[in-house]
């Protein structure tokens, strides 16, 4: 068997000499190139470089730095070791700041050698402070209230004279939370307040020098809240108990007592009592003898509908009021002011039921459109005095117009109140019968919101003003003129100043805002 | 312009004597000058090529951070006021030889100027101060007539690159901001420095 034996010891032999080649244990080949991996000064007085061997060098390779600065001749590194492995540590002795360093790592072995590229830097330029040191967490009472001290070590010891300016930032969370940040200014400590009880929080701690780079955050420090304290909750538990005798018998009361209560509270309405309607009848529901009874006792004038669907739009408003713009965006001029009532009564003076408060919603919601416009323009001359250049076409200014008509823009504005709710629109008189068009907003008139739908409906209904004449007439516009809500289009009227002009009646006549086909004024 | 290499020129306003610390918001009192330089030279014939001799390299400042504090108050304004001063024509010839290129680049150079003007009227202040409250003597020639020493270097400044300037300004700003700091504690012990 010692052939067999001798076998194996010849294969052992090649398979290490076949490792031993892997591994490399010596190089048979110049070395690669180094590569500088970072350089960081953490006080601007010393600083230290890294560079990083090239991955296929072996055992023997051996490394070397020479540094240049600012035209004198080459130097090598004055230490190896203090940094570690492939460092190379400059003493304040050997740095100068606001100077040029040009740094070089040579790889050196038994077949050649190979240079890094150079590595050019300012001492300022790398600063880069260590983590804090001594991290320590305290618990305290602040009312009542855990908060948690944090505090570490500063990170200059010595009085350092303004040469640096630290600033700390920190990061917490709880148990299996995510991490909060916190800027924690230039001491170095900080206060969390308002802790949750019964949670366990880690704290970590990082500074920056002069603004340079962050540092690596320091090590966790932990804390655990203690769980409130049971007497608290002894304390309200009888206070709850006590408190709900009184809720329960007052509970009591009102049910044995209801219905005289409901009678107090609410008092029973009269029912409405109708000439010649029956109550029952109603109740019963036949509708044909409700509504003949209802007819009976009322006269309907006759008026002829306008066949013409074509009309324009006119609401009148007051002419004292303010007029807001917008800015940046649709250029829609609108009025701020404006009446809620139906119907013009020219005997007697219809209180102007002015709603303040929609005047008011209607402001604030102008001006909560209008702030970024202001926004905008605040920006724009900021950055006319910085010498940007911005265009101008993002502003639109549309002039105020002092006028008392509105036009009501086509574009998508929604306004609130703009008209109120409720009206019908007539879509047709037949006869006896008035026939109503279906509105699904006039149904429940309290809805103030306006969209543009309800909108374009709102012209069926009234006619366009031409012409006053005296104290009684109105001449209704020809509905064929135009349909496009311009009131200058029409020809026949100029701008509105000089309707103004014919006299304050007029505009008493107009007050209330809205001429529509059913009130009394005669129609031509 | 976004600034490659990292760091930020901030000349902050010295306003009155009592200036707070660290800015926070940086971004407000920071210009960024930047310098298009890598940090690797393209090659070792570079290095003694590459003459950044800055117009202020007259000027005699100190280098670290023990002779910067060995220096008396007076001296570390001297130095202060000689470093703005004579940085204000540079830059307006800067910016009017970059004009034609670049407007926004020119727009830039002259917020610096601006700055560096703000500053140097902000230390004159303070000096002026300091000198009621007697803290400094013997300062008075320097600081009222800083112009005198301008036209000697007059030249210097128009040969170099504006690669080079920015560097030198970028250079000579951090050093402003650095004897600021260090003359701010002195002057207000309550710093804690």
């Amino acid at each position: 068997m010692t052939d067999c034996t001798r076998l194996k010891r010849l294969l052992g032999w090649v398979l290490l000499l076949l490792i031993s080649a892997v591994f490399e244990c010596s190089s048979n080949s110049p070395p690669g190139k180094p590569v500088f991996k970072d350089c960081h000064s953490p006080d601007k007085e010393t600083f230290t470089c890294w560079w990083e061997p090239d991955p296929d060098d072996g055992e023997d390779t051996t490394y070397r730095l020479f540094y240049e600065k600012d035209q004198e001749e080459s130097r090598e590194c004055p230490d190896y070791h203090t940094a570690g492995k492939n460092s190379c540590f400059f003493d304040r002795n050997h740095t100068s700041i606001w100077v040029d360093y040009f740094l070089t790592v040579v790889a050196f072995n038994a077949f050649g050698n190979a240079s890094s590229d150079i590595f050019k830097l300012d001492v300022v330029d790398i600063v880069k402070g260590n983590p804090p040191e001594n991290v320590t967490v305290r618990l305290e009472f602040d009312q009542d209230s855990p908060t948690i001290h944090v505090y570490w070590n500063p990170y200059v010891i010595r009085s350092n004279y303004g040469w640096l300016t630290t600033k700390y930032q920190l990061r917490f969370k709880e148990e299996d939370g995510n991490w909060t940040m916190q800027n924690a200014g230039l001491l170095s400590q900080f206060r969390l307040y308002n802790a949750s009880p019964g949670k366990q929080y880690t704290v970590q701690v990082r500074c920056s020098i002069d603004n340079g780079k962050w540092s690596e955050w320091s090590s966790s420090a932990f804390i655990q809240i203690p769980k409130s304290e049971p007497k608290q909750q002894r304390f309200w538990i009888p206070v709850a108990f006590f408190s709900a005798i009184p809720f329960f018998a007052a509970v009591c009361i009102l049910y044995i007592k209801w219905k005289f209560i409901k009678q107090w509270l609410l008092p029973p309405v009269p029912g409405p009592k109708i000439k010649g309607v029956d109550v029952h009848l109603l109740k019963s529901g036949r509708s044909e003898e409700v509504t003949s009874a209802l007819l009976i006792n009322q006269v309907f004038p006759s008026v002829t509908p306008w066949k013409n669907q074509v009309e324009e739009y006119l609401v009148v408003r007051d002419d004292n009021l303010l007029i807001f713009d917008g800015l940046g965006t649709n250029g829609v001029i609108i009025s701020s002011k404006f009446h809620s009532e139906a119907n013009i009564n020219e005997e007697s003076n219809v209180e102007n039921n002015v709603d303040h408060k929609e005047e008011a919603q209607i402001l604030d919601y102008f001006v909560e459109i209008n702030e970024p416009g202001f926004v905008d323009e605040l920006n724009f001359v900021n950055a006319m005095e910085t010498e940007k250049v911005q265009s101008i076409n993002d502003l639109k200014v549309v002039p105020l117009e002092n006028s008392s008509y509105v036009d009501i823009p086509k574009k998508d504005v929604t306004v609130q109140d703009m008209r109120p709710g409720d009206y019908s629109t007539v879509q047709d008189i037949r006869g006896e019968c008035i026939i109503l068009e279906k509105q699904s907003n006039t149904s429940d008139s309290k809805n103030t919101d306006m969209n543009r739908h309800e909108e374009e409906r709102l012209p069926d209904d009234y006619t366009k003003v031409k012409e006053v004449k005296g104290d009684h007439i109105v001449l209704l516009q020809d509905p064929s003129c135009g349909n496009n809500g311009q009131y200058t289009d029409c020809g026949n009227h100029k701008s509105p100043h000089p309707m103004m002009e014919k006299g304050g009646v007029y505009a008493d006549f107009l007050h209330n805002g809205y001429v529509d086909n059913i009130s009394t004024t005669p129609v031509m | 312009l976004v600034c490659s290499s990292g760091s930020c020129v901030s000349l902050r306003r010295v306003g009155t004597w009592i200036e707070s610390a660290e800015n926070e918001k940086t971004e407000k009192n920071c210009v960024s000058v930047c310098v298009q330089e890598q940090q690797v030279a393209p090659s070792r014939n570079h290095i003694g090529r590459v003459n950044r001799n800055c117009h202020t390299s007259s000027i005699l400042t100190p280098n670290d951070k023990e002779n910067a504090q060995r220096m008396t108050r007076e001296e570390l304004t001297e130095v202060i006021l000689k470093l703005l001063v004579a940085w204000r024509e540079p830059l307006w010839h800067f910016e009017q030889r970059l004009r034609p290129q670049s407007l926004e680049t020119s727009d830039r150079a002259a917020q610096v100027g601006r700055m560096v003007h703000e500053v140097r009227s902000g230390v004159q202040r303070v000096a002026q101060k300091m000198q009621m409250l007697g803290m400094i003597g013997n300062f008075v020639s320097g600081l009222s007539s800083p112009e005198a020493q301008a036209p000697s270097e007059s030249s210097e400044w128009q040969l170099l690159q504006n690669w080079d300037l920015l560097h030198c300004l970028r250079r000579d700003a951090n050093k402003v901001q650095n004897y600021l700091k260090i003359l701010k504690c002195r002057i207000v012990p309550e710093y804690g420095c």
